[in-house]
């Protein structure tokens, strides 16, 4: 199938799935019976490509691209994606940038009661917090906005290499998912590793770069937008295989406002 | 699904002559608008402790892809970015 | 200082019990009048009911368990007989909690030698009037704390005397639970590795008060053997009348029991820095064209949190109906009392989630600061992005 079809075909399904629920369409592959302990993102098309159904419980997952690529999407659904799964469980966002709107978390379905957002000093403070975090609070998942805020602090990158060796044993002990956001770096700069989150990289069990494709529009009207999900790395399976997810907007605000 | 400044990010915007906004400077980085999704006028809480809030924000899309939503503080005249899509 | 502690274990369910026989070894629960469980037998507690508990968190843990109302008359009889017995020699007696006291002994004795057969005199007037369902177990020291620790340390019957020179060793090894120090502060100290009363009298004194307050602090004294508290005769202070005028006057529960609450938790702060709780608050309603109505909070162990005590005022203030608008309510302390040790459990309250965080936030807190927060939509039709939502700490109250 040319790539062309193959993105038409991705784009149906990710429509179709959108407007009708995750479950109207499964791939085959996916009826394997082959399960690994994760929290599924919310986007099948997504959870089809990753090796594991979604982002993995007990390991860490690299979600990176740029503003209004549809990460920061991605991270909240996975939030209420993983809350819904059970109703004890709890979530937490490490938001360094201090800029999470509580009014959208929850419009992406997350319960605020249960999700914990942790605002400590970036740098060393903040990776303390995350170990703490993991070993102590019984998260879900943790999401961590972002690894750029980390690493521009002093001693923040350096203190979270340092905790990188522990993190798998961490992550082992507390069953949760941890997911860093970052911002993309050029090619060549990762393919030689000359990127600030390049060891993050290698620790990381998965890796998802969103890019956005084209907005969507009903009329003049922006609705929403069309984005790229490449699955760089996975465990489980080849790296290189990619989607599209649709991110529409959840008109609920007053008429004068539609965001 | 965005990320929300509560105090505002404080921007540099320069607009046309009939005050239409071209291009903006955020963390000292250039952007230009590609196109404004839609405009809309605030006038709120006057009677607050927190003061009035008289602002006109506008929705935008940039040349390079971002989908901000942008506000003039018509107290002060300054200009600031309130939320960034992602 | 001479202190005698007397104290009758699990009083109320002994008292229960030689009323009603039956009832004798098996789990039971007292329901007191704010409808909470005011005392638990042994066979209860191994279930993981605790006192405090409302009846439907008890039968959770325990469906086996009996519960009944308490017989508060029979209570307080039983408690004025015990108090009149240790009052007979004329020497200042304080009360502690249900069926157990101090007596302040440095008039007629200091030395074990001499204190002796006044302990057990005591304890033998307090079975014959109380019969040998309600055995005494007393314990003497110097010090409030230690003679309390003495008291709880041996078996009814008996008595420990702890002599000066012995206090330190004495005190070493028993449990830090045994100071009344919040739940929140113990999980810390086992997350430190601090199990003993001995480790923690040990700790840096400028870290312990930088941790957990002027309370810490008092209770690092009293772990070194240091609890100059002196016995008071006639219970402890009171304070005095206070008035909080509500303008205008409202019909409504929440403005009251705001208004109540922000004056009386300065006072509540204080009291808990000399680990000190309230037990008995007496309010008075004033209502707009109808008389004054008088309500009387009591608490079965002192209330050191400000929740507990808005908790019990909100359910007064529920079950009453409000002849008009609140226009004042005075309040005065009636009674106080020294806190008495946490029970740890080894089972999650049915709630544990909130309470979970917030032990989860203080715990962090005592490193990192405030950084926990929870959010909430509060005017989701808001035209302003930032003023539809805040955030909150994730602390307890």
């Amino acid at each position: 199938m040319s790539s062309a079809k193959q993105r038409r075909l991705a784009s149906a399904v990710a429509s179709i799935q959108q407007r009708y629920g995750a479950q109207a369409l499964v791939r085959g592959g996916d009826l394997n019976g082959r399960t690994l302990p994760h929290i599924a993102t919310g986007f099948a098309a997504l959870d089809a490509i990753t090796g594991c159904g979604g982002v993995p419980l007990a390991a860490l997952t690299l979600l990176s691209g740029r503003s209004t690529s549809g990460k920061l999407t991605l991270a909240y659904k996975l939030l209420a994606q993983a809350q819904h799964s059970d109703a004890q469980h709890t979530v937490g966002l490490l938001d360094l940038s201090r800029t999470a709107d509580p009014d959208y978390v929850q419009r992406c379905g997350v319960d605020l009661e249960r999700l914990w957002v942790a605002r400590p000093v970036a740098g060393r403070q903040a990776v303390n917090l995350l170990g703490d975090l993991m070993q102590r609070g019984g998260l879900r998942l943790l999401v961590v906005d972002s690894l750029t805020d980390l690493a521009a602090a002093p001693e923040g990158l350096r203190s979270l290499h340092a905790l990188l060796p522990h993190l798998a044993q961490l992550l082992r002990t507390s069953g949760g998912a941890l997911v860093l956001l970052d911002e993309p770096h050029a090619p060549w700069l990762r393919w030689l590793n000359l990127d600030s989150s390049q060891r993050v990289r290698q620790a990381a069990a998965l890796h998802i770069e969103m890019r956005r494709e084209q907005w969507l529009r009903r009329g003049d009207a922006l609705v929403g937008y069309r984005a790229q999900a490449q699955v760089l790395k996975s465990r489980w399976v080849q790296g290189g295989r990619s989607t599209v997810v649709e991110i529409v907007f959840n008109g609920t605000v007053r008429a004068s406002e539609s965001w | 699904m965005s990320r929300l400044w509560p105090e505002g990010e404080p921007i540099q915007m320069q607009t046309d002559a009939d005050g239409r906004p071209l291009r903006f400077v955020w963390r000292e980085r250039p952007y230009r608008l590609a196109q404004i999704q839609q405009r809309w006028q605030v006038d709120a809480d006057w009677w607050r402790e927190a003061g009035r809030i008289w602002r006109d924000y506008v929705a935008v899309t940039t040349t390079d892809g971002l989908l901000c939503v942008l506000y003039q503080d018509l107290l002060t005249e300054n200009w600031f970015l309130s939320k960034l899509y992602d | 200082m001479s202190v005698l502690c007397c104290r009758i274990p699990d009083f109320l369910i002994a008292l229960a019990c030689r009323q009603t026989p039956a009832w004798a070894g098996r789990p039971l629960a007292l329901v007191g009048p704010d409808d909470r469980l005011w005392a638990v037998s042994p066979e209860a507690q191994q279930s993981g009911v605790q006192v405090a508990m409302r009846p439907a968190q008890a039968q959770v843990y325990c469906p086996e368990v009996l519960l009944h109302d308490l017989d508060i008359a029979a209570s307080r009889q039983a408690q004025a007989e015990v108090l009149a017995v240790a009052g007979r020699w004329e020497l200042p007696v304080e009360p502690l909690t249900w069926g157990a006291l101090y007596v302040d002994l440095h008039l007629v004795g200091k030395n074990a030698a001499s204190v002796r057969p006044l302990a057990v005199e005591l304890g033998q007037r307090v079975r014959s009037a109380c019969g040998a369902a309600l055995q005494p177990a007393l314990g003497w020291d110097s010090g409030k704390f230690t003679a309390h620790a003495a008291a709880v340390q041996v078996m009814p019957g008996h008595v420990r005397l702890v002599d000066k020179a012995d206090e330190v060793r004495f005190l070493t090894p028993l449990p830090v639970t045994l100071l009344p120090l919040p739940p929140l502060h113990l999980q810390q100290l086992h997350w430190l590795g601090v199990y003993t009363v001995g480790q923690f009298a040990a700790l840096p004194a400028a870290a312990v008060w930088q941790r957990f307050g002027a309370a810490g602090k008092l209770a690092q004294r009293w772990a070194q053997g240091k609890d100059d508290r002196p016995v008071q005769g006639r219970g402890a202070r009171t304070a005095a009348v206070t008035t909080v005028t509500l303008d205008p006057p409202t019909g409504r529960l929440s403005p009251v029991v705001a208004g109540v609450m922000a004056s009386l938790q300065p006072a509540l702060a204080q009291w808990a820095k000399a680990l000190v709780g309230l037990r008995h608050l007496h309010l008075t309603l004033d209502f707009v064209a109808a008389a004054d109505h008088h309500l009387d909070l009591t608490f079965v162990e002192p209330a050191g949190q400000p929740a507990r005590v808005e908790a019990a005022l909100v359910q007064h203030l529920t079950a009453l109906t409000w002849p008009g608008a609140v226009q004042a309510v005075r309040w005065q302390a009636l009674a106080t009392g020294e806190l008495l040790a946490q029970q740890p459990t080894l089972f999650d309250l049915p709630d544990a989630r909130s309470d979970a965080a917030a032990g989860v936030a203080a715990a962090l807190a005592g490193r990192y600061g405030v950084v926990l927060w929870r959010s909430q939509v509060v005017e989701p039709g808001h035209p302003v992005a930032e003023r539809r939502s805040h955030f909150h700490t994730l602390l307890a109250a």
